[in-house]
């Protein structure tokens, strides 16, 4: 029950982010939910199966050319290793600041993994890369990941009692 | 917490590829379930900013006045570039290349089921595939024949779309002037592209239409693309550019449609 619960709870992510926010204005069409909500329910929860929905975020990414740079499925590898390694020496899943913490330095990574992608792409195709762009998009997505880690952190446990209270959870979770 | 074992995250793995490849890439009917429900998020999320637009620009014009002459617009430069074709077709004494250019394809339309978060390219998704006759190259158009882009990937059930203003993209184009010019409609990102390798001697004027200019294997000509912004010439350069302003606002697009070969032509 728990495995069903949680593919549909990804591709619920999934489609919210692909489909839902990207359409939305005022730049927050860039706003990384599945990457922020994984990454929180990763360390705040210990829901270790969270970063595999990183993963699996990744290679639609790549499959289905949706990425912002080729390859995505390396740069959030190097994400996912960053936020386990975190998460586990460095920073406390008790406060705000320490899952911020951890998302953003795992997310600065895959900023420096795609950076280095994009340097090869733009070694061979100059006129295929704006750099400018690219900061731009990436400084945007560190600034929404926050603010939506600041709405989730008060609200997400108020949405999972409601769930359980309406059965669509396990007690477990 | 949970997920200690091996066994568990071996089996949840795996449960999740298995999801992933029947929601994707499997050509059964229920396909269109997750579609449907995708193109319903993507129409959501659209309505919203259709919403946050009016409503920020409700200071100097109603929405009803703005889509109004949004459609007015648009129909000046249907009216026109079908006025132009005209005109052309006359002149070559009924040379109609083009037009059966333009019936040797038959329109599929298809949802916007999901987007490239991304300001650096603007890929998204529809939900027709190789079971259509959906093949990589396909072009892609909305409304009364504006260009879109073209596909660059395709799954049974899915293809995914590179719209024109992508920095990867090139579009064989022509201006609809005096002399017809011809050049490369090259992606800048966002929202603008850039008319590039016009010689110097061509009369450019802001305010031209450009269309597709059909040089291109699957790509029909006189798709509407743009209108010319700004004309910049240098005095060093062998060729000038235009910067066009593409009439189709590709985070809006909610459907599309999808040209494909007439097998029975």
């Amino acid at each position: 029950m728990i495995v069903v619960q949680s593919i549909f709870g990804w591709i619920i992510l999934l489609w919210l982010e692909t489909s839902f926010f990207v359409s939305l204005p005022w730049g927050l069409w860039a706003t990384p939910l599945v990457f922020t909500v994984s990454l929180y329910f990763y360390q705040q929860h210990n829901w270790r199966f969270t970063l595999g929905w990183v993963f699996a975020y990744a290679i639609f990414l790549d499959f289905f050319h949706l990425g912002i740079v080729p390859l995505e499925t390396i740069s959030y590898s190097v994400g996912i290793f960053v936020a386990w390694f975190t998460a586990r020496r460095w920073f406390s899943h008790r406060s705000f600041y320490g899952v911020l913490a951890t998302m953003l330095s795992a997310y600065l990574s895959i900023i420096a993994s795609q950076t280095i992608i994009l340097f090869i792409q733009w070694f061979f195709h100059p006129e295929w890369v704006s750099w400018m762009a690219f900061y731009s998009f990436s400084g945007l997505r560190l600034i929404l990941m926050s603010g939506l880690m600041l709405f989730l952190f008060p609200v997400i446990q108020r949405v999972q009692k409601l769930l359980q209270a309406s059965f669509l959870l396990s007690r477990s979770w | 917490m949970f997920y200690s074992s091996r066994k568990t995250k071996f089996f949840l793995l795996l449960a999740l590829m298995s999801l992933f490849l029947i929601v994707f890439f499997l050509p059964f009917h229920f396909t269109n379930v997750p579609f449907l429900i995708q193109s319903v998020l993507v129409r959501s999320g659209s309505w919203v900013t259709l919403q946050v637009q009016h409503w920020v620009g409700a200071a100097t014009i109603s929405p009803e006045e703005l889509e109004e002459l949004k459609a007015e617009r648009d129909t000046y430069a249907v009216d026109y570039q079908e006025l132009l074709q005209l005109r052309e077709e006359k002149r070559q004494l009924e040379s109609l290349l083009s037009f059966v250019d333009r019936q040797q394809h038959s329109y599929l339309s298809a949802r916007v089921i999901s987007r490239s978060a991304s300001n650096l390219s603007s890929e998204f998704l529809i939900d027709l595939g190789e079971s259509d006759g959906v093949e990589i190259g396909t072009s892609v158009v909305a409304g009364d024949g504006y260009f879109v882009g073209k596909v660059i990937s395709t799954t049974t059930t899915t293809a995914t779309v590179s719209p024109l203003t992508n920095r990867t993209s090139a579009t064989a184009a022509t201006l609809l002037n005096e002399t017809r010019t011809i050049g490369i409609a090259q992606g800048e990102g966002g929202n603008i592209l850039l008319l590039k390798y016009i010689p110097q001697d061509e009369q450019i004027e802001v305010h031209d239409l450009l269309v597709t200019s059909g040089l291109e294997q699957q790509v029909p000509g006189n798709l509407l693309i743009g209108i010319v912004t700004t004309v910049t010439t240098d005095s060093i350069s062998p060729f000038q550019e235009a910067i066009i302003e593409p009439f189709i606002k590709i985070r809006e697009l909610t459907a599309v449609a999808v040209l494909v070969k007439n097998t029975s032509l």
